[in-house]
């Protein structure tokens, strides 16, 4: 029902055109599926999961190896694939600023919270999802590799439980956090250098001292704590109760977008 | 309706916009007139919730623009042409505004049509010419069928189909009864399009009035007669109120009277003119001459007109 006027501008029916919280996520979907960057980055992640997790459980002598050392080596390639999610959330903010966009966005969606909502619902969706999938990868390969061996690894098995829910968990936050520093820095450069460093990199580093506050450092960063939530240790080990890992990695899940958001309502965009 | 209340400013030591207050209404358009660097884009996005107000408020249909819970069938901006994800195609791009609001793939499609961009729609944003890029956003804020269209230099970079389309879009979405406010540089844009013009000046408002009201009171039209009479006629001018001044012996500039009175005056006193001429007071003189105090950057010479681009 659209009439035309001299200039052809069709008018509409507007009835039920709304902008609701899950609009708002159908149209970040959109958003993040037409970036040029995104299928190349949930390639490499899959690709990382899969071959460091299968290239892992394949190098242990299946004669003495632990279903805890199992799970441990299936989830080897989340340590360094990580980054790769929080470099697509990150990216997924700071593109907004890289051309003008936000200013365009924010006009449909002006409520500075869903905004960054919206966006959250999506990098945890897609962290999900390749999470899960990279790991149910990782653990096909490793069935092959023992089948014949004795070695079962049972998905009841609560080792696993704790793997394949913790891991999207785990993976979901580090992908908010990522979203979060992209909204609070709006350069690509400087985020991605910055969840880059958080993520996989300093935990690397910081692990070849045993100095006391280095440590501490070590383990309160989001690639230490996050291993707790999929029952596992991470590289280094960590002294802290699973409990407080847990709630460290939950604070850098969730501290950066919330500030992402009060920095969006005061900065002008 | 937008209106606009004691609305402030600042970027570190300059106030870009200083203490404006107007209102625009609907059924009409509105030009928002004003050299580079007056404050246009900064008051409009202020109006978008965009960049934030030291002070003052700015709303839009009863309500600051972010309260709206249709924001894009409320207002339909255009802030920047450029503001598109090189690497999208224009068809992704407004697909993707428009499921924030649960707006049909076939109003996309409508807006791409009606903006000429058909042939376009699946290229990516990022190879688009400066005239593209201006219809792409024209279309994305036509998306919602908007109430009040908020348009920042919309014939910038336009082809002259382009530049006619946008004036009779403009006249036409006025006549629905929306508000249209747009801003320009250019005073012949501006009255060729706009019924009311805003004219503001390093951050202030110089005016504000109808185009015509404008024209009539900035400009102080004067007429220049060459007569051998000059004295007597200038008597005569003065009873029909007119006032002249005499720069040579045989010529007065009049003001006051317009070419018709001034020649009627003539036909009636029986005095011989040599020349009857309508001076100097176009749209664009009397708009220079309001701003001529508050342009951010001049030229070393002085210049009579702005260089019609448009």
């Amino acid at each position: 029902m659209s009439a035309t006027t001299t200039s052809g501008y069709p008018t509409a029916d507007t009835t039920g055109w709304a902008l609701t919280f899950g609009h708002a996520v159908r149209g970040e979907w959109i958003k993040i599926r037409t970036m040029r960057i995104t299928p190349w980055l949930a390639l490499a992640f899959l690709a990382i999961t899969v071959g460091m997790g299968a290239s892992s459980s394949a190098g242990a002598d299946p004669a003495v190896v632990t279903q805890e050392d199992l799970a441990t080596r299936l989830a080897a390639g989340l340590f360094v694939a990580q980054a790769v999610l929080a470099v697509l959330a990150a990216l997924s903010a700071t593109s907004e600023w890289a051309t003008g966009l936000v200013r365009v966005s924010l006009t449909a969606v002006p409520r500075r919270s869903l905004f960054v909502t919206a966006k959250a619902v999506v990098v945890v969706g897609i962290s999900v999802v390749l999470t899960i999938v990279g790991l149910v990868g990782a653990w096909a390969f490793s069935l092959v590799r023992y089948s014949g061996s004795g070695t079962t690894m049972d998905l009841a098995d609560p080792l696993y439980l704790w793997l394949f829910l913790g891991g999207p968990v785990f993976m979901a936050l580090i992908s908010t956090m990522g979203l979060g520093f992209g909204v609070l820095m709006r350069s690509a450069g400087a985020a991605v250098t910055t969840v880059v460093a958080l993520a996989p990199v300093l935990p690397v580093i910081l692990a070849a001292f045993s100095v006391d506050v280095i440590v501490t450092i070590r383990e309160l960063l989001p690639a230490s704590a996050g291993p707790a939530l999929m029952g596992q240790q991470p590289l280094g080990g960590s002294s802290l109760p699973v409990a407080v890992s847990i709630l460290v990695i939950v604070l850098w899940g969730v501290v950066p977008p919330l500030a992402g958001v009060l920095s969006l309502r005061r900065r002008d965009a | 309706m937008i209106e606009v209340r004691g609305l402030s400013k600042s970027y570190g030591s300059t106030k870009a916009v200083d203490d404006i207050t107007f209102t625009v209404h609907e059924g009409s358009v509105t030009g928002f007139l004003g050299p580079n660097g007056a404050g246009k884009s900064t008051t409009m996005r202020m109006i978008m919730g965009l960049d934030r107000p030291d002070a003052g408020t700015a709303t839009v249909n009863g309500r600051p623009f972010a309260e709206h819970a249709s924001p894009l069938t409320e207002v339909g901006a255009l802030l920047d042409a450029k503001a598109a994800a090189p690497g999208r195609s224009a068809r992704d791009h407004l697909r993707m505004l428009a499921a924030t609001h649960g707006i049909p793939s076939t109003r996309v499609d409508e807006v791409i049509e009606v903006t000429g961009l058909s042939s376009v729609r699946r290229k990516r944003v990022g190879g688009f010419s400066l005239g593209m890029g201006q219809r792409l956003g024209i279309a994305t804020a036509l998306l919602g069928d908007p109430k009040t269209l908020i348009l920042d230099e919309p014939v910038n970079g336009l082809d002259p189909d382009g530049v006619l389309w946008v004036r009779t879009l403009a006249k036409d979405l006025a006549a629905q009864g929306r508000t249209v406010f747009l801003s320009s540089h250019l005073m012949s844009e501006v009255a060729l399009t706009a019924d009311r013009v805003i004219v503001i000046g390093r951050g202030r408002i110089l005016a504000d009035a109808t185009t015509d009201e404008f024209v009539a009171g900035a400009s102080g039209t004067s007429v220049r007669v060459r007569t051998p009479d000059a004295e007597r006629f200038a008597g005569l001018l003065a009873e029909k109120g007119g006032e002249a001044t005499r720069p040579e012996p045989n010529v007065l500039r009049v003001t006051g009277l317009d070419v018709a009175a001034v020649g009627a005056c003539a036909a009636a006193g029986g005095v011989e003119l040599q020349e009857l001429v309508a001076e100097g007071s176009t749209l664009e003189a009397a708009y220079m001459q309001l701003t001529a105090d508050s342009v951010e950057y001049t030229t070393g010479h002085t210049s009579t007109t702005e260089g019609d681009v448009a």
